[in-house]
C-alpha cells in the first residue's frame, strides 16, 4: 500500500529522560502512549491524529511498585491486571485493585495502565475517581520538572487534565492508611461498559462510629465528584446511620440529561451506588479493625 | 518515509513486515503476515474477535498498533492445532457446537486459552467473567463456557 | 444440557436427527474458513462510501474534484454514473400507496442520516479515507420528521411525495363490537418496541473481480444470492453476466437479507475493470445499515370470567424510516402474528407503517413475529391477573388445537404442542433461587409464541438441488444455500447421507454460488431447511432410485430386491460397493445424479384486508421460562436461569437446533433488556459499537433448552423450521419475570434500569 498519506512517527523510549525528551522535541502533535486501549481505538476512529507517538510502557522505571516513606508508588506504566494482582497494592491501596478489575475486559486490563487512565482523563473511568478518594497524587515530568499533583485538581473535565504538551504522568502515589476501610461500586448496562455512574468510598472508623469518610462518585459532572457535604454528614455519625444519612442524596445531585439517560434517573442510580460503596467500606473497615 | 520495520515471533516464527506505524495488530497480522484466521469485528476494542495473545497474555489486536509489539512472541488460534488434529480445547468447541458462525471463535479460543493457561479453578462463573469482553451473537454463550470447562477439566491448555 | 427428545410415528434414522458434528465447525475451529472478507486479489482497489451526515436536506452540489487530487484515488461515481441507480422496491402483495425505490447512490435527496450518496474507489485504503473527506457535496438541510405517528399526521413534513404512509394491513374477524360489549373482563395494555441492530460480529464485506467471460463476480457475505438480478440490472448487464459467491457468513440474522456491498462493487469493477474490495466499517453499518422496526402496539382484549379470550382490538403503528426495503412484508407478519399462539374469534387489527427520516427498516430474525409478542402476552398475562387464574392454565385454555383457525384466515394444519412446550419448562426452570441480598427481588416469567415458517404463499417459492455420486463412492450436494452459521449447509448433508446411506463425512456439499449451484433462495425467513431439505430429500430419494436401477440392470436382480446399505447397494448375493454401483449405472445408461426443485404451497395475495386460506406454511411453536432478580435500588435486571422449549417437528441436528435456540435467546435477552438506536431527531446518535449493547457472557444466564418433537412439520423428516422463532419470546419472558419481583410490568424496550426502577416505585415491595 501507498504510504504517501502516512506520516506518523514512532518511538519506544528506553528512559524516562529519553521520553522526556523526546516529548519536548517532537513538536505539538507529539503523544505519550502506553498501552494505547483509549487512544488507539480513538486514532481508528478519527478523533485522534497525533503526529508522533512516544511509547512509555516498556520504560523500566515505570513499571515497578513500591512503598516509599508514606506512601505506596505505583509506576505509570503499571497495568490494570498488575493492579488486581498485586499484593502491595492489595496491602496498601486495595480500592485500586478493586476499581482496576472493573475496567473492560481482561484483554484491555491486560494493557491499559494506570498512568494512561489517568492522563486520559474520561469522566467515567474507574481509577480518578478511586484516586480523588484516596488523596493520591500524579508525578507529572517534563524536561527539567518534576512535580506531584494532587489528583483532586488533575481532572479538569472530561478527557481534560492538568497535563500540557511535554509532560508525562509517571507515577500514583497513594498515601498509606493502614486502619480505613474501602468500597468501590458501579453500575454498567452492560458488563465491563463504561459506567453510567460509580462510586469509590474510604472510612475510618472509631468503633461503631465513622471517624472520617471520603465519597466521589462518576456520573454526576464532566469529572470525578468528592461528595464533601455527605462526607460531612457521615463524620461522626454511627455506622448504622450511614444509609440513613445519604438517603435523599440524588436529590442533591443536579446532573445534566443526555441522550442515554435522564440525570434524575442518573443520580438515583449514584446515589445506590455511593450507598453501597460507603456501605462495603465500613464493612471492610471493621474487617481491619478486628 | 514511515513504513516501519516490524518483527514477531507469529506462532513459534520469525515474521517480519513493513507497515505505517499507524498499522493496528490485527491488520498487519492479516495484511503483513496472511494471518486471516484474525478477525476484525469493530476496530474500537469492543467485539473482541481480533483477540490474540501476546508474550501470553490476551491482548486487543484493534487497540494495539503493531509497532508497540515489536519483538514479542504472538500466538493467535493457528497454534492450537496440531496440523488437522483439534487441540483439546477445539474439539470440547467442536462437540458442544460452541463453534456455529465462527466468527467470534477465534477471539473466544484464545481468551479461552489465556484463562486455562492461568492455573486458576475454571467454573462457568470464572469463565463468564473471562470471556466477557468476547462477544458472541450466534451461541448464546452456553456452549462455549461448556467447552471451556469441559476443557479444563481435563486440563488442557490449549 | 438436559434434552427430551420424543417421536411419534418418526422412522428410524440413522445420521438424521442425531448430533452430528458438524464439519463447517471443525474447519472454522481450525481457523480455516476463508470469509468474505479474508479473500484479496492482486492489484485490488478498494471502495468506500460517502454518507450523508444528515438525515433530510436536498442535495444542492456535488464536486469531486478535490477528491480526485489525492494521490491513489482512482474514481468517485454520484448517482448519475449509476446506468440503473433506481433500486425498484418489490410490491408484490403490499399493499398501500405506490412505494417508491430506494437509490444505490441518492442524487437529488436525502432521506436518512448516512444514506449513501458518492463512491469513492482508490489503491489504498488510506488514499480512501482522505479523499472520502474531501469528495465536496452541499446540503440544504430539509424538516425532519422522526415519529411515526406524527410522519402520519397532516401537514408533517414528506419523506416521500406520495405520502407517509407506505403500507396498511387489516384484519376483521367475528363481531369485535359485540364481544366486547357482553365481554365480563376487558383488560388494555400498551406496549413500545425499540430500533435495534443485528450486530452480527462480520461487518457486511465483499469482493468483486472480472473474469474471462466477461462476468462480474462477486464474493460477500450475504443471505441472498440471487441478488445477482439486481445486480446486474444496477449496472446494465444481461443477469447472466453477474455472479454472487456467498462463503460461509460470520452471522446474518436478516441483515444480510438486502443487498449491502454487491452495487458498489459491480458498478466499480464495471467501470474500472479491476478487482474490487469493499468493507463497510462497524460504525458505518450501525449508523446506516437497515435496523429492526420500532413498534407502539395498543391492545383491547375481552375474555370471559374463567379467562378464555373473546376479542381482541388492536392498533399497531410501525416506523419504517427512510424507505419501503422490505416494512411491508414486516409488518403483515406483524399483523399475522398480533393475537399469538391464542384462538381468538373475533378479532379486529389495524396496522400501519409510515415513513420516517429514521434508518430504514428492514428484516431481523423474527420478522414481525417478534414485536407483537410483548403484546399478546402481555394482554394474556392480565386477563389472567383480572380473572384471578393462573398465568400458566390461561394459556392452556385458549392455546390453538389443530385445525383451528388464525385470525387472518389459515387453519394450523400441524400438531400445537404449546401445552406440552408450557409444561417442559415449567417443570424444567426449577425451584425459585434466593434473592442475592435483602435489596433484590427474584421472579419467574413465562411466555410464548408462534412463528410461521416459509416465505408467503405468493412468493411462489422454490428451491433446486442436485446431489451426485462420484466414482470413488463420494456423494456431491449442489445447492445454493448462504450458510449463515446455523448449519445450514451441514444439515443438507445430513438428509443426503441418510437417505443414500453412507457417512456423513463422505458428503460434500457445494453451496452458496448463483452460478455453479442450483438456486435454493434466500437463507432467511426460516425457510431455508425447509425448502433446500425438502429438495435435497427428493433428489437423493431420486438419485438412490436410480442406483438400484442401475444395479438391477447390471445384476439382473429385481429392483425390489435391492435396497441401499451402508457402503452400497444390498442385493441378494451381498453389498454392491458404491463406487460399482456408480460403474454399473454409467455402463447401463442410468445417470448417477439427479437435481429436484421443491415448491412451497401457492396461492394468491392476500387483500389489505386480511383473509385467506393459505399464507404461509406452517408454524413453529414455543414457550420460555425465566428467573431473573431485579435490583430495587438500581432496577438492573439480572437473568438467573432461562428454559426455553420448542416443538421443532423432527430436529435434523440437535446440536444445531439448540445452537439457533440459545442463540436467539442471548439475542433476545439484548432486545429485552440493552440494545436500542438512540436517535436525535433522526440523527442516529449510536455509531460506535462500544454504545451498543449486545449481551456479554457475563450478562447472560444459564440456558437449558428442551427440544420437542411431535414428528410434525413440513420440512424433510418433518422437520419445523427453528431460525427464527426462539427470539420472540424473550422479552415478554423477562417482562413477565419483573413483574412477578416487583409488581409491576416494563412496557417499553429495552428494560433499562431507569424503567424497571418506575415499576419498582410503581409495584410498592422494594
Amino acid at each position: 500500500m501507498s504510504d504517501v498519506l502516512t506520516t506518523m512517527a514512532y518511538e519506544r523510549a528506553r528512559t524516562v529522560p529519553e521520553a522526556l525528551t523526546l516529548l519536548a522535541e517532537g513538536g505539538e502533535d507529539t503523544r505519550p502512549i502506553s498501552g494505547g486501549q483509549s487512544l488507539v481505538p480513538m486514532m481508528n476512529l478519527g478523533l485522534a491524529a497525533p503526529a508522533f507517538l512516544v511509547d512509555v510502557s516498556g520504560i523500566p522505571a515505570l513499571r515497578t511498585i513500591g512503598v516509599e516513606g508514606g506512601h505506596l508508588v505505583i509506576g505509570a506504566a503499571v497495568t490494570h491486571a498488575e493492579l488486581t494482582t498485586d499484593p502491595l497494592v492489595a496491602e496498601h491501596a486495595p480500592l485500586l485493585a478493586r476499581a482496576a478489575a472493573h475496567i473492560g475486559s481482561q484483554r484491555i486490563r491486560n494493557r491499559g495502565t494506570i498512568g494512561g487512565s489517568v492522563a486520559h482523563g474520561d469522566a467515567a473511568a474507574e481509577l480518578p475517581v478511586s484516586c480523588h478518594v484516596l488523596e493520591a497524587e500524579y508525578r507529572v515530568e517534563s524536561l527539567g520538572r518534576q512535580e506531584w499533583r494532587p489528583a483532586r485538581a488533575f481532572s479538569q473535565g472530561h478527557y481534560q487534565t492538568d497535563l500540557n504538551q511535554g509532560e508525562l504522568v509517571t507515577a500514583v502515589r497513594v498515601p498509606l492508611r493502614p486502619r480505613h476501610g474501602w468500597g468501590f461500586h458501579e453500575y454498567c448496562r452492560r458488563t465491563g461498559d463504561f459506567a453510567l455512574a460509580s462510586a469509590a468510598a474510604g472510612v475510618e472508623l472509631d468503633g461503631d462510629r465513622i471517624k472520617s469518610a471520603a465519597v466521589a462518585v462518576t456520573g454526576a459532572a464532566d469529572r470525578p465528584l468528592r461528595l464533601e457535604e455527605v462526607e460531612r454528614r457521615l463524620t461522626g455519625a454511627a455506622v448504622a446511620e450511614a444509609e440513613q444519612i445519604m438517603s435523599g442524596l440524588a436529590g442533591e445531585l443536579d446532573v445534566a440529561d443526555d441522550p442515554y439517560a435522564k440525570g434524575a434517573d442518573r443520580a438515583r442510580l449514584i446515589e445506590a451506588m455511593a450507598v453501597r460503596a460507603v456501605r462495603d467500606a465500613c464493612a471492610d473497615a471493621r474487617r481491619e479493625q478486628a | 518515509m514511515s513504513h516501519v520495520e516490524t518483527r514477531m515471533t507469529l506462532n513459534g516464527k520469525e515474521v517480519t513486515g513493513h507497515a505505517p506505524a499507524d498499522t493496528t495488530l490485527v491488520r498487519w497480522l492479516r495484511e503483513q503476515a496472511h494471518a486471516y484466521e484474525v478477525k476484525e469485528g469493530c476496530n474500537e476494542g469492543t467485539c473482541g474477535t481480533c483477540t490474540v495473545l501476546v508474550d501470553g497474555k490476551a491482548t486487543t489486536g484493534c487497540t494495539t498498533l503493531a509497532v508497540q509489539v515489536d519483538g514479542a512472541r504472538v500466538e493467535t488460534s493457528a497454534c492450537l492445532a496440531d496440523g488437522d488434529e483439534l487441540s483439546p480445547l477445539q474439539a470440547k468447541f467442536w462437540e458442544t457446537g460452541a463453534a456455529q458462525c465462527g466468527f467470534c471463535t477465534q477471539g473466544m479460543l484464545m481468551s479461552a486459552v489465556e484463562l486455562l493457561r492461568s492455573g486458576e479453578k475454571v467454573t462457568p462463573a470464572k469463565v463468564r467473567e473471562h470471556l466477557h469482553g468476547n462477544l458472541c451473537r450466534c451461541t448464546g454463550y452456553q456452549a462455549i463456557v461448556n467447552a471451556v470447562v469441559a476443557a479444563a477439566e481435563e486440563g488442557a491448555t490449549r | 444440557m438436559t434434552e427430551t427428545v420424543q417421536h411419534r410415528g418418526a422412522e428410524t434414522t440413522r445420521v438424521v436427527n442425531t448430533e452430528v458434528k458438524r464439519q463447517d465447525s471443525r474447519e472454522k475451529l481450525l481457523g480455516k474458513t476463508r470469509y468474505a472478507g479474508d479473500f484479496d486479489i492482486a492489484g485490488q482497489l478498494y471502495a468506500k462510501l460517502v454518507r450523508a451526515p444528515m438525515p433530510s436536506a436536498r442535495i444542492v452540489s456535488k464536486d469531486a474534484s478535490a477528491a480526485m487530487e489525492v494521490p491513489g484515488v482512482v474514481a468517485v461515481f454520484f448517482g448519475e454514473d449509476v446506468p440503473n441507480n433506481e433500486i425498484p422496491t418489490n410490491t408484490a402483495g403490499i399493499k398501500g400507496r405506490p412505494q417508491p425505490p430506494s437509490w444505490v447512490l441518492t442524487t437529488e435527496r436525502v432521506r436518512y442520516h448516512g444514506e449513501p450518496v458518492a463512491l469513492v474507489v482508490a489503491e489504498n485504503t488510506r488514499a480512501l479515507a482522505a479523499a472520502e473527506a474531501l469528495v465536496d457535496i452541499e446540503y440544504e438541510p430539509l424538516p425532519v420528521v422522526s415519529d411515526p405517528e406524527a410522519a402520519l399526521e397532516d401537514g408533517s413534513p414528506l419523506v416521500h411525495e406520495g405520502g407517509n404512509l407506505l403500507s396498511e394491513w387489516n384484519i376483521d374477524r367475528g363481531d369485535v363490537d359485540k364481544a366486547f360489549a357482553d365481554a365480563p373482563v376487558v383488560v388494555e395494555g400498551s406496549y413500545e418496541a425499540q430500533v435495534v441492530d443485528h450486530a452480527y460480529l462480520e461487518p457486511e464485506t465483499g469482493i468483486g473481480w472480472l473474469d474471462d467471460e466477461g462476468v462480474i463476480n462477486i464474493k460477500v457475505s450475504t443471505q441472498e444470492i440471487e441478488h445477482y438480478r439486481r445486480i446486474a440490472h444496477v449496472v446494465g448487464l444481461p443477469d447472466s453476466k453477474v455472479r454472487v459467491q456467498a462463503p460461509y457468513l460470520g452471522g446474518g440474522f436478516g441483515g444480510k437479507e438486502d443487498m449491502t456491498v454487491e452495487p458498489y462493487i459491480a458498478l466499480a469493477v464495471q467501470r474500472t475493470g479491476r478487482p474490487v474490495k469493499m468493507t463497510w466499517t462497524r460504525q458505518e453499518s450501525l449508523t446506516a445499515r437497515a435496523k429492526r422496526h420500532p413498534v407502539r402496539m395498543r391492545y383491547r382484549t375481552a375474555a370471559t370470567e374463567d379467562g378464555k379470550l373473546l376479542a381482541h382490538d388492536i392498533d399497531i403503528v410501525s416506523d419504517a424510516g427512510a424507505y419501503p426495503l422490505l416494512s411491508g412484508f414486516v409488518l403483515l407478519y406483524i399483523t399475522l402474528n398480533a393475537t399469538g399462539p391464542y384462538r381468538c374469534d373475533n378479532v379486529r387489527v389495524r396496522s400501519r407503517a409510515a415513513f420516517t427520516n429514521n434508518t430504514p427498516g428492514s428484516a431481523f430474525r423474527g420478522f414481525g413475529g417478534m414485536q407483537p409478542v410483548l403484546g399478546y402476552e402481555g394482554q394474556i398475562d392480565k386477563v389472567a391477573d383480572a380473572t384471578g387464574k393462573d398465568r400458566v392454565e390461561v394459556r392452556k385454555r385458549n392455546a390453538y388445537k389443530r385445525g383451528d383457525r388464525i385470525p387472518a384466515g389459515q387453519p394450523i394444519e400441524t400438531a400445537v404442542w404449546l401445552e406440552q412446550c408450557i409444561d417442559a419448562v415449567m417443570e424444567a426452570i426449577g425451584p425459585r433461587p434466593e434473592p442475592s441480598s435483602p435489596e433484590h427481588r427474584v421472579g419467574l416469567g413465562l411466555a410464548c409464541n408462534v412463528q410461521p415458517y416459509g416465505r408467503v404463499a405468493w412468493m411462489n417459492d422454490s428451491a433446486s438441488a442436485w446431489v451426485g455420486c462420484e466414482r470413488d463412492g463420494g456423494v456431491v450436494v449442489r445447492c445454493g444455500v448462504p450458510d449463515v452459521g446455523g448449519g445450514q449447509v451441514s444439515s443438507l448433508a445430513q438428509i443426503a447421507a441418510e437417505v443414500l446411506h453412507v457417512p456423513v463425512e463422505n458428503v460434500t456439499v457445494h453451496f452458496g454460488d448463483s452460478s455453479r449451484t442450483p438456486l435454493a433462495g434466500r437463507t432467511t425467513a426460516t425457510r431455508q431447511l425447509y425448502m433446500s431439505g425438502n429438495a435435497v430429500l427428493s433428489a437423493a430419494r431420486e438419485l438412490r432410485a436410480q442406483l438400484i436401477e442401475g444395479v438391477a440392470k447390471a445384476t439382473g436382480c429385481a429392483e425390489h430386491e435391492l435396497t441401499l446399505a451402508e457402503g452400497g447397494v444390498l442385493t441378494p448375493d451381498g453389498v454392491v460397493p458404491l463406487p460399482e454401483v456408480v460403474a454399473m449405472c454409467m455402463a447401463n445408461g442410468v445417470a448417477i445424479n439427479a437435481m429436484k426443485t421443491f415448491f412451497a404451497p401457492t396461492a394468491k395475495p392476500v387483500t389489505q384486508l386480511i383473509d385467506s386460506e393459505r399464507i404461509v406454511p406452517d408454524f413453529t411453536f414455543g414457550a420460555h421460562a425465566a428467573y431473573v432478580e431485579v435490583d430495587t435500588r438500581t432496577g438492573q435486571v439480572r437473568p438467573l436461569r432461562y428454559v426455553a422449549a420448542h416443538d421443532v417437528g423432527r430436529a435434523i441436528n440437535p446440536l444445531s437446533v439448540r445452537g439457533q435456540i440459545e442463540g436467539a435467546i442471548v439475542q433476545g435477552l439484548g432486545y429485552a433488556l440493552s440494545e436500542r438506536i438512540v436517535y436525535d431527531e433522526a440523527v442516529n446518535l449510536t455509531g460506535a459499537f462500544y454504545q451498543y449493547a449486545i449481551p456479554t457472557a457475563a450478562d447472560c444466564p444459564e440456558i437449558e433448552v428442551k427440544v420437542l418433537e411431535s414428528g410434525e412439520g413440513v420440512g424433510p423428516f418433518n422437520a419445523r423450521g427453528i431460525g427464527e422463532p426462539p427470539i420472540g419470546p424473550c422479552a415478554s419472558t423477562i417482562a413477565s419475570a419483573v413483574e412477578d419481583a416487583v409488581g409491576a410490568r416494563p412496557t417499553t424496550l429495552p428494560m433499562l434500569a431507569e424503567r424497571v426502577l418506575k415499576c419498582v416505585d410503581e409495584g410498592g415491595r422494594a
